[in-house]
């Protein structure tokens, strides 16, 4: 059985294999995500995050100072 | 907490296999999905990480039940005539009563999701065809011969008739259903080709 987790969605410019390393450094050092991914593929990057906790605002903020665009999608 | 409707994902995954089918691996994007499926981009996102997962899950369901579809009363056991007519009628039925999952799974078989889909469910399946005509071979049911002949005389034929019923239309344009006897009759001249004279 999985523990719950919150998915949060983001829309973003995180387009290369490099913009995903230099933002892999910050995310992996944040206890509350489980597990993240971006789609580099898509015309949104859509940035992927598995969260144990509600942290968007803590995010954008982190991505954003990284130099990148960082919108929560809706679902 | 946001939470996986299990409706619909299996809505998003129908649509996805009817674009894919429609369209083709190559002009596929979960921008597509979303405006076809009539769900926003991020929906997707909650079920899949990118295009690639959401195209490998959905071909492990598929595999999956085209494998148990293909094996049931299935055994490597069986007399060669008589595991060759399960296999005809258990393929012929899957292929027929979805054709769309079928059309698909040619898709993945012939595109680069083929060897992770396929290692994760095929084996056991690879297992049972294997021993089947090994067992066949050696009571002397059917002539040793390489795998792609064997395969193209015992299962081509089928696929060909199910390609002719699913256009509805055979050789020159001629109005084609399948029926037990077409099948039966398609059978019994496989089995004569393949066993030793």
């Amino acid at each position: 059985m999985e523990s719950s987790f919150e998915i949060l969605i983001f829309k973003t410019d995180i387009k290369t294999e490099a913009d995903k390393y230099n933002i892999g450094l910050i995310l992996d050092a944040v206890a509350d995500i489980r597990r993240w991914t971006v789609d580099c593929e898509d015309c949104d990057c859509v940035l992927r995050i598995e969260t144990t906790e509600s942290i968007v605002t803590q995010i954008q903020e982190l991505v954003s100072n990284a130099g990148f665009i960082c919108e929560e999608l809706t679902y | 907490m946001r939470t996986r409707d299990e409706s619909k994902e299996i809505q998003v995954q129908q649509k996805a296999i009817e674009l894919i089918v429609a369209h083709g691996l190559e002009g596929f994007s979960m921008q597509k999905l979303a405006k076809a499926a009539e769900v926003s981009p991020a929906t997707l996102y909650i079920y899949y990480k990118d295009k690639e997962d959401l195209i490998t899950s959905i071909g492990l369901i598929i595999g999956k039940k085209f494998s148990e579809s293909v094996l049931k009363d299935f055994h490597a056991d069986l007399p060669f005539a008589e595991g060759l007519r399960i296999q005809w009628r258990n393929r012929a039925q899957y292929a027929i009563e979805n054709r769309l999952e079928s059309e698909f799974y040619e898709q993945i078989r012939s595109s680069s999701f083929k060897e992770k889909i396929m290692e994760n469910f095929v084996e056991d399946f690879k297992i049972s065809m294997g021993m089947f005509v090994k067992n066949a071979i050696r009571r002397g049911e059917l002539s040793p011969m390489p795998i792609e002949v064997f395969w193209s005389i015992a299962y081509a034929p089928l696929y060909n008739l199910i390609r002719f019923h699913h256009e509805g239309r055979s050789i020159g344009g001629q109005p084609f259903k399948i029926s037990n006897d077409i099948i039966e009759q398609t059978l019994a001249l496989t089995i004569k080709a393949l066993t030793p004279s």
